[in-house]
């Protein structure tokens, strides 16, 4: 016997899960399983079937998930620098420039820990007399510098949460503000321990990496620097670094801004300096700098 | 050393305030669910960790805008849903090759969680492998439901509030989906037409399109 009407599955489904109640297509559906073989076949299959996969997520939700102990760590690392300001914590100038000395003596690259890096023409200041050159991702205005420690998180559906637009980079409008310019040219400098490949380079964006980062290790402590690889120390030098950067972007000719994020990493195997541009991913190995960018793999096919 | 808050919302309100210990108390309490949640609707381990990561810090910096219009767990469960969709979503929109070295997919018996990309179909007869490939294939937004709905047990309207939809949707989201799943999972014939395939998450006929209006519309 053939049907006057052929069975829709979706809004037989919606019938059997509750969608259509209180609507006009709930009595036409009724009608259709009273008056239709096939209606009537089709709703019997398929609210028995409705039942037998509701067993099977049910018994798949029993199944309780217990978060990783190395995602828990990963968690409480990131979450443990992070202020409960809008994740920015202000820091003054002077206190600043005390620590850059602290920090880049002998040598302390740490995950999440943003360097003032000046690329192209721009040059790497620790000691903080060129604030204008990239001093941190933000500014507070009024003379203070405000450091990020989770840089350029994109926040993905949090905005929908908080009616803002969570992950934006705030700050530059007061007097003596970084411009957007400089505040693109100032990109932070990560040593995540990642050895990277080619497959993952192409999923790479910030806050991939800045989800891998681990905890900021204090100055001086054990940690920090062990995660750049040996042969990348000699980049952990600011002056180092930004002529490597300059060879990059140099070869690129690109402009100074497209740096977004340093790591002091691995790519296959071998220690690399992996630079996120803005449209693109830039590996270089331990020779960057002297004086090429030491080209190892480009997401471009440089 | 300060007394700890012993209600979520609480929690939040200490954490907005400075405690530096309450962020972290609220974490430990609801990550596993959280985790799941994620897990479950992305399907892969390091999305899932890179997606509750993001969440946790937007709600971290986000929490001294946190109105109380709903309850704290479920602001938590909507900022990770919504990590997750936006990350399916640009997934979609930008699609990459699968990875050489399978790094990004970590061994299935050490994290019980499947490949997203399964190459073939699955070789042994183990049940929960199979309901989460099938899983995986369903559209995002029937996924999310289900994994809300019939995994980790919240009510239809908890899931409405979350996913920001009407109930109705929300119904018809688990419907569809568990429908598309019966058939994947061999609970029903296939019928004539796409629906396995998953590739219009709100119905495949102007009939049912039009009852989905109707329910976003009424409600």
């Amino acid at each position: 016997m053939s049907s006057r009407h052929e069975v829709d599955l979706d809004l037989l489904a919606d019938y059997i899960g509750g969608a259509l109640d209180g609507t006009p297509q709930q009595a036409t559906v009724e009608r259709l399983i009273a008056d239709d073989p096939a209606w009537a076949r089709a709703y019997a299959e398929t609210s028995a079937a409705m039942d037998a996969v509701r067993a099977d997520l049910n018994a798949l939700g029993a199944d309780r998930d217990r978060m990783p102990a190395d995602v828990v760590d990963r968690l409480a690392a990131a979450l443990t620098p992070v202020p409960h300001d809008e994740g920015a914590r202000v820091v003054p100038l002077a206190a600043r420039r005390q620590r850059w000395v602290r920090r880049l003596a002998p040598v302390a690259v740490a995950a999440s820990l943003l360097i003032s890096v000046g690329v192209g023409a721009a040059v790497l200041r620790p000691d903080g007399a060129r604030e204008d050159a990239g001093g941190a991702g933000f500014t507070g205005g009024s003379g203070e510098v405000v450091e990020n420690p989770a840089p350029a998180m994109g926040a993905p559906g949090a905005a929908d949460a908080e009616g803002g637009k969570p992950g934006t980079r705030g700050g530059a409008g007061s007097p003596g503000a970084f411009s957007e310019r400089d505040a693109a040219a100032a990109p932070p400098i990560i040593a995540t321990g990642t050895d990277y490949t080619r497959g993952t380079l192409s999923q790479l964006t910030a806050a991939v990496i800045n989800a891998r980062a681990k905890a900021p290790a204090p100055p001086g402590a054990p940690g920090a620097s062990t995660r750049v690889p040996q042969q990348l120390q000699r980049l952990t030098d600011p002056a180092a670094l930004s002529a490597c950067l300059a060879a990059i972007t140099g070869t690129r000719a690109t402009r100074a801004g497209s740096v977004q994020l340093v790591d002091l990493a691995r790519f296959e195997g071998s220690p690399a300096v992996v630079v996120l541009l803005t449209d693109a991913v830039w590996v270089s190995g331990p020779a960057c700098g002297l004086p090429g960018p030491d080209t190892r793999f480009s997401t471009q096919g440089g | 050393m300060t007394e700890r808050p012993a209600s979520d919302e609480q929690l939040l309100r200490a954490h907005a305030a400075g405690d530096p210990d309450a962020f972290a108390e609220l974490v430990r309490r609801h990550r596993d669910r959280l985790w799941s949640v994620a897990l479950r609707t992305l399907g892969d381990r390091e999305e899932a960790a890179d997606a509750v990561q993001d969440a946790l810090l937007s709600a971290h910096r986000a929490a001294g805008r946190f109105r109380g219009d709903s309850a704290v767990t479920t602001w938590l469960h909507r900022i990770v849903v919504n990590a997750c969709l936006d990350r399916v979503r640009r997934r979609q929109a930008h699609p990459t090759v699968p990875l050489p070295d399978g790094t990004r997919y970590p061994d299935q018996d050490t994290t019980g969680v499947p490949g997203r990309e399964p190459a073939a179909p699955p070789v042994d007869h183990d049940t929960a492998l199979v309901v989460r490939e099938a899983l995986a294939q369903l559209p995002i937004e029937q996924r999310a439901a289900l994994v809300l709905v019939d995994l980790q047990g919240y009510s239809v309207a908890e899931v409405a509030e979350i996913l920001g939809v009407a109930e109705g949707t929300v119904k018809s989201r688990c419907a569809r989906g568990r429908t598309r799943l019966a058939v994947l999972l061999g609970h029903l014939r296939p019928p004539t037409g796409d629906l396995a395939h998953g590739n219009q998450p709100e119905g495949r006929s102007v009939t049912s399109q039009s009852a989905q209006a109707t329910q976003e519309g009424g409600r």
